[in-house]
């Protein structure tokens, strides 16, 4: 077996599901996306807290969904780390009960607050790293980007011209897609 | 109870001698003591009595978040680290230092509004703090390592996310001058505090806050900082509408400025070679849109990089022009900023100004105060005979030099031969110098170089130099009327403006701001300078309270005032209206002003209570009232001043330059002014 089986079998373990196949999904692709500049992302946060003040009427770093990778200064491949709005979402495709689901209007994919059971497989599976999603630790329940209906606050907040928006009504090819012939 | 908005609401108390965790609610001080500085200069009048010496165990190390800091409000990201300071001469007392970066932020998010330290460990410790869960932890592993070693094993222990503030080995050699370094190189910089934390055996503070901060008006304060944010950075010639207002920018905004300014493309680093360079990259604070820093990563990763502000690169450039000869090209920049960092020495203490077109003239009648620096003064005794290779053993035919600079620097943090003269701070190394034979016969000349180059007495006495960083405030905050005065004089001959903003002949808001067009009259020492200086000391305890970085928020002050004055209503430091955003009370600057008056009033009784009293402290030395400048006329005519002085303590209600009971109780201050008249101390 390889590292990265053994790894995920004692994933599985640990939480006690078995694996279980989920065939891929298809969903209409997202008709926006934020597009991050790394070269002009200082990592000054205003995103972040722009974010959280935002959705949760509160300031934190935990919370929101726009996120920075590892510490602001040390790690140098750092900027500013939003939703990509996959084409083949792996937090979709995995979640149990169907919360996440296609926005009609924005195209982003939003996770339906009544519907989450907070089993955090959609942090898990979400092929990038610092993950996508947050986990609201009080409510039990994970949160992710929903485009704020399409008008983004982390963009309005941005200062050093890094965050923009962009969009295409007939959908933009972007994040996660898998492989041809992995499933 | 009533929601608690902006506060995280306790305060941490760690006793390092009975290993004791406990925490107070933050009620008994907050709102009325209204955060970061005025917070901790409260317990510090609580707790650090007169007898207590700045490092003795009984002491208090308190880091203090502001009343914005973690509410999401632009600028607000500096904290406050504030004791008994031992870099104080002659007599220790209060002094706040002021940090950025993300350090303040994790605190509030573990639920902290300050930490207090006190007590002695046995052996060598750190902190451990997790949300609310402390641990005194064995820090053998990490005694003796270098700042960034010491952050990056943490990091490796406690998550990539953890905040560290460490010091490094000159903090645990007790050198006076040495740093807590936070975040990412950057520090608390100013008085001494690493000696204090190495008194207690502590080397590190490890943090991480998953938490959040309630605010009143979440989508009030991000229209504040847009507002702000499109105030400062608007282009000249660039037409904006803020607030219902069309704006055309004037001045050239510091972003991207100073990165590039710093290093410019195409810089080749003084180790480059040896290390090889991989990127560069702007950086700054959160919640800022200032680009002060730039992160330098090299190969080995791990130690060597880190992010730095333009101050460390730019202070040894002058020093390295001279020695190599040419434009400064960041030959020994990084070596400084690596240097003064990882072994946790005061950054000013090995630099100049010499190439920011400051003068450094030690000439009776020159106007050098402004500009002179702790190495600039040991240049001079060296120049003059009295230090030289043999009785110190520097290398001083290679000042400038990279060898020059590690010699010197290694010798202090570690306390090697004259490197302990230095380490017992500017104020003792100077009388050291003065007292012994083997520094020749014109040692006794030490003296006038020492008073050329620090303040007499007070909150800055024998520490801060009389630098041009007074002010503007960057960093570490005057409320002293004589460190004010000087600062205004500086403003008054323009060179803060030339410097900061390249808007030189534009002094508008500077009459705006100060309510008087007499601020840009030299000759002029009348009431209205008085009350410039009261609304200065103001405007730098708003700074600290709050705590908003004075660098950001003047130049939003600035640019604001010059293009209208409504734009910035009536403060930048924590506008009116952030307050009311985050505290969801209406709240006016005339309210805020009174806080800080009573802040003000305590900083003073601590003052006066730890030994300073009267006049003693708004003095300058001797040979500061002989500077002239350009023109023949006295800089600060000696009369003028003290008529000045006079005024200055009639509008603050004090006698003598000491507050008296009935202004005392008028803010709030009954307990200190009872204090006051056990200790025979109130006038």
């Amino acid at each position: 077996m390889s590292d990265q089986q053994i790894e995920t079998e004692e994933i599985n373990k640990k939480r006690l599901i078995k694996p279980v196949f989920v065939p891929p999904v298809h969903v209409p692709l997202s008709k926006g996306v934020i597009i991050v500049d790394e070269e002009h992302c200082t990592c000054c946060m205003h995103c972040v807290h722009a974010c959280s003040l935002t959705n949760e009427g509160v300031c934190s770093h935990e919370l929101a969904r726009i996120q920075l990778a590892e510490s602001t200064n040390y790690i140098f491949e750092n900027s500013a780390k939003p939703c990509l709005q996959c084409v083949d979402p792996q937090c979709l495709r995995y979640c149990p009960t169907g919360a996440i689901k296609v926005d009609a209007a924005t195209g982003a994919r939003i996770i339906e607050q009544k519907f989450c059971i907070g089993c955090q497989n959609c942090i898990e599976k979400c092929p990038y790293d610092p993950p996508r999603i947050s986990f609201n630790k009080a409510k039990k329940k994970a949160v992710k980007c929903d485009l704020c209906g399409g008008d983004p606050a982390c963009v309005k907040a941005c200062s050093h011209g890094a965050l923009t928006y962009f969009t295409d009504p007939n959908g933009v090819q972007t994040g996660y897609i898998q492989p041809k012939g992995s499933v | 109870m009533a929601e608690q908005y902006g506060y995280a609401g306790k305060i941490l108390r760690v006793d390092l001698t009975d290993k004791i965790i406990t925490e107070i609610p933050s009620a008994n001080y907050l709102p009325k003591y209204v955060g970061g500085r005025g917070l901790a200069a409260k317990i510090y009048w609580d707790e650090i009595t007169p007898e207590i010496g700045a490092l003795d165990p009984e002491n208090r190390l308190i880091f203090a978040t502001g009343a914005l800091t973690a509410t999401g409000a632009a600028y607000a990201a500096p904290s406050v680290c504030l004791a008994k300071a031992p870099c104080i001469y002659p007599v220790s007392t209060i002094y706040p230092s002021i940090a950025l970066g993300r350090w303040g932020y994790e605190i509030k998010f573990a639920g902290y509004d300050a930490i207090i330290v006190q007590g002695k460990a046995e052996k060598p410790v750190y902190l451990w703090i997790k949300d609310g869960h402390v641990e005194i932890r064995n820090a053998a592993s990490l005694w003796g390592k270098t700042t960034s070693q010491t952050r990056m094993k943490l990091m490796q222990m406690h998550g990539k996310n953890v905040q560290a503030a460490c010091i490094g080995p000159a903090g645990e050699n007790l050198v006076i001058q040495s740093i807590i370094a936070v975040d990412c190189n950057t520090a608390f910089a100013h008085g001494g505090f690493g000696a204090v934390m190495g008194s207690k055996n502590l080397k590190a503070i490890a943090i991480r806050g998953t938490g959040s901060i309630k605010v009143a008006n979440p989508k009030r304060i991000l229209e504040v900082n847009e507002h702000m944010r499109k105030v400062a950075t608007i282009l000249p010639g660039e037409t904006r509408s803020v607030g219902g207002k069309t704006i055309v920018g004037k001045h050239r905004p510091p972003v991207p400025y100073f990165w590039q300014y710093m290093w410019p493309k195409g810089t080749k680093m003084g180790r480059e070679q040896e290390l090889g360079l991989v990127k560069m990259s702007p950086s700054g604070c959160p919640g800022c849109n200032t680009i002060c820093k730039t992160k330098v990563r090299l190969a080995d990763n791990a130690v060597h990089s880190g992010s730095f502000e333009c101050g460390e690169s730019l202070l040894w450039a002058g020093q390295e022009q001279e020695y190599y000869g040419g434009r400064p090209a960041g030959r020994v920049l990084y070596e400084f900023a690596i240097l003064t960092d990882d072994l946790g020495i005061d950054s000013s203490l090995v630099s100049s100004m010499a190439w920011m077109g400051f003068p450094v003239d030690f000439g009776p009648e020159a106007p050098g105060g402004g500009s002179i620096m702790h190495l600039d003064m040991l240049r001079e005794a060296h120049k003059r005979g009295i230090l030289t290779e043999e009785n110190t053993g520097l290398p001083w035919s290679k000042y400038g030099s990279q060898e020059f600079l590690r010699e010197y620097t290694y010798k202090i943090a570690y306390r090697e031969g004259f490197g302990d003269v230095i380490a017992k701070g500017p104020a003792l190394s100077t009388k050291y110098i003065m007292e012994h034979e083997e520094f020749g016969p014109r040692r006794r000349e030490m003296e006038y170089l020492y008073q050329k180059t620090y303040t007499k007495a007070g909150q800055f006495g024998g520490m801060r130099r009389h630098a041009i960083v007074w002010g503007k405030g960057v960093g570490d905050c005057v409320v002293s009327p004589m460190c004010t005065l000087f600062a205004l004089h500086s403003i008054k001959r323009g060179k803060e403006l030339e410097v900061m903003n390249n808007a030189r002949a534009d002094s508008a808001w500077l009459i705006k701001w100060y309510g008087t067009d007499k601020i840009k009259d030299t000759t002029y020492w009348g009431e209205d300078v008085a009350k410039a200086v009261i609304i200065h000391d103001y405007y730098h305890m708003e700074g600290d309270c709050a705590t908003v970085c004075s660098f950001n928020s003047e130049l939003t002050l600035m640019r604001g005032l010059a293009l209208d004055e409504e734009l910035t209503w009536g403060s930048v430091h924590g506008t009116p209206e952030q307050w009311s955003a985050v505290f969801g009370e209406d709240i006016t600057q005339e309210d805020l002003m009174k806080q800080y008056e009573r802040l003000v009033n305590l900083e003073r009784a601590i003052w006066i209570r730890d030994g300073y009293l009267e006049g003693a402290a708004d003095a300058f030395h001797d040979v500061i009232y002989q500077e002239k400048s350009k023109a023949g006329d006295v800089l600060f005519p000696r009369e003028k001043l003290e008529n000045l002085l006079s005024v200055y303590y009639q509008l603050r209600g004090w006698k003598d330059g000491a507050p008296t009971r009935a202004k005392l109780e008028e803010l709030g201050l009954k307990d200190v002014a009872d204090e006051l008249e056990r200790n025979g101390k109130l006038t």
